[in-house]
């Protein structure tokens, strides 16, 4: 287990040193001349020239690439040229907000989809799991600004039962916070929920037909126990396993939702610093974003080992 | 009887309504009762009516003439970001099997290693770097999903080289590329058309999103994404404006998520 887990730890600081290089390519190989791409066509020479100085940007490019890798090794990701303050400590700051809404869209979407896929597998072919079917399939297609515009118009502006933005006025109360994250919870939930339910149903299927539960059902018990002993651990935990793979899933959600319902997290960010041209700052968002979409892979390994002993003993013996 | 009709409904569902689109968009010119880009200022903010079948938008800009111009665009952009996925992704693929051992180890521990920034994350990361445009978009979508395609074509393309008839392709003394492109390459049509087909729904889904972003095309071309965001403030008064571009985009997107729906299910009887 401990061997898993460090080659895990060694492959996640593989994957950030990687997305480290590819973000460094991306905002300082690819532009060209970065202080031309933040001051735009019409600035002067020596302005761009100037700003270039200041950011380092002047220096040749192997030196520059071996200084934002130390830097971002050691927690000098630079300066934000829009809010003016170093990058580290914003990005921290923006990225727990938008854990609380990642957490809570996750904590809705699996159960929903679970149970979804329970009834759904339970009478396969049937009018149910056709109806779920469907709506997963249109779900999982359709950009999540497109559903959060329908659930504002509708629960927003015509019943006028939520609020249009996500972040409740300082001091607000818990149940107000909470009305105040429905809406993009859903959201998020409504974009995830076409994986989990097709992933979970098919597992739901595979346990149906399993020796196991024949013999469960062979032997008496009733379907709701055979349902819930048998098939649902069986099901839930090949789900739990992808969930991490959701992740890339969730943050690009992330930045349409918090952009579409004013939240202040990573994602809003990371779309401000792209408008802006803010070229630390977004560096520093993709950076951020990057290692906790590798964390919460190797999260949701984890989870599935721990519920699965089989799962357990691969991994120790794969280690 | 059940297993046909599994593949059946949705692929014909999925085409008929794709059907539609494809000639609604080559008739834009004609359906079009005005230019999608004419400003009216004796127009503004209208609510549908027999003039404006979907009303006029803040700059008294025809809504339904803007709609069927910007299927024009969606069928431009995710065709074309599809196919240079599809392209460069084979090509990485294929030159992964090919090459095996260490480089193919290298390679493929590099596309996962691109895949570790999220699609929306790595668009507006270019996006900002080469600047907002159609054709930029275009350029990212292919790139992001380039990666993705080379595993799928690498795994098919490593289980068809153990086949008898790439053995006597080799006794023949066909090169290794040949074979690869000639031999493998039209024995995995399989993946590859499913793989275009899932592709160019979510093409059609980054495209609209980097649009709504305000990162793909810009003002005043008729972009679906971009017509939502430009009329989101105005959601409490005239809701239409924004409910027309919705519908469209998700109309397109699931037309195709029905198709590939369909050539999975067809695919996999």
């Amino acid at each position: 287990m401990l061997r898993f887990l460090a080659r895990r730890l060694a492959l996640l600081l593989l994957t950030t040193a990687v997305a480290a290089t590819l973000v460094f390519f991306a905002v300082q190989v690819l532009p060209g001349d970065i202080g031309r791409t933040v001051l735009g066509p019409f600035a002067g020479q020596e302005a761009v020239a100037a700003l270039n100085r200041q950011l380092g940007t002047d220096r040749p490019l192997p030196l520059r690439y071996l200084s934002w890798i130390a830097g971002v090794a050691t927690g000098d990701w630079g300066r934000s040229f829009a809010f003016e303050v170093p990058v580290l400590p914003l990005v921290w700051e923006r990225l727990q907000r938008s854990l609380i809404l990642a957490v809570a869209a996750l904590a809705t979407v699996l159960p929903l989809a679970v149970l979804a896929a329970l009834a759904a597998g339970r009478r396969a072919g049937g009018w149910l799991d056709r109806g779920l079917g469907l709506g997963a399939l249109a779900l999982g297609a359709t950009p999540e600004f497109v559903t959060g515009v329908v659930l504002l118009l509708v629960f927003a502006v015509w019943l006028d039962w939520l609020p249009v933005q996500a972040l409740a006025p300082e001091g607000a109360g818990a149940l107000e916070r909470l009305r105040h994250l429905a809406l993009p919870v859903l959201c998020l939930s409504l974009l995830l929920f076409s994986y989990f339910f097709r992933m979970t149903r098919a597992n739901v299927l595979k346990a149906l037909g399993s020796d196991y539960v024949r013999t469960a059902v062979l032997k008496g018990l009733a379907e709701r126990t055979v349902l819930w002993r048998h098939v649902l651990p069986n099901a839930v935990v090949p789900t739990i396993a992808v969930a991490g793979g959701q992740f890339g899933w969730l943050v690009g959600g992330l930045v349409v939702v918090e952009t579409l319902f004013r939240y202040p997290g990573i994602g809003s960010l990371a779309h401000g610093a792209a408008l802006n041209k803010d070229v630390p700052l977004l560096a520093g968002c993709a950076l951020a974003i990057t290692a906790v979409f590798a964390l919460g892979n190797i999260a949701a390994d984890l989870a599935a080992a721990l519920l699965d002993p089989r799962l357990r003993e691969a991994a120790s013996d794969a280690g | 009887m059940r297993a046909e009709a599994a593949w059946r409904m949705p692929l014909a569902t999925g085409l008929a309504m794709a059907g539609l689109l494809v000639l609604a968009a080559a008739a834009a010119p004609w359906l079009a009762a005005h230019p999608p880009e004419a400003i009216d200022f004796l127009a503004l903010q209208q609510p549908p009516s027999a003039v404006h079948p979907l009303g006029t938008d803040q700059y008294g800009r025809d809504v339904l003439s803007r709609i069927l111009h910007g299927a024009r665009l969606v069928l431009l952009v995710a065709p074309a970001a599809t196919a240079l996925g599809l392209a460069l992704g084979s090509l990485l693929g294929l030159a992964a099997a090919y090459a095996g051992g260490w480089r193919d180890e290298a390679l493929m521990r590099a596309l996962d290693g691109a895949m570790a920034l999220p699609t929306v994350i790595l668009a507006m990361l270019v996006l900002t770097a080469l600047g907002p445009s159609t054709v930029n978009v275009v350029l990212v979508i292919g790139l992001a999903f380039a990666p993705l395609v080379a595993r799928s074509v690498r795994a098919a393309a490593l289980a068809e080289a153990r086949k008898e008839y790439v053995l006597a392709a080799q006794m023949r003394g066909e090169s290794t590329a040949y074979i690869l492109v000639f031999e493998i390459l039209p024995n995995i049509y399989p993946v590859l058309l499913v793989e275009a087909s899932l592709r160019l729904g979510y093409a059609i889904f980054t495209a609209a999103t980097l649009g709504f972003l305000g990162l793909g095309a810009q003002p005043p071309t008729p972009d679906w994404g971009l017509m939502v965001s430009e009329s989101q403030a105005l959601l409490t008064v005239a809701p239409w404006l924004v409910l027309a571009p919705v519908a469209a985009i998700a109309y397109a997107v699931i037309a195709v998520a029905l198709i590939a729906d369909g050539v999975q299910a067809l695919l996999d009887r």
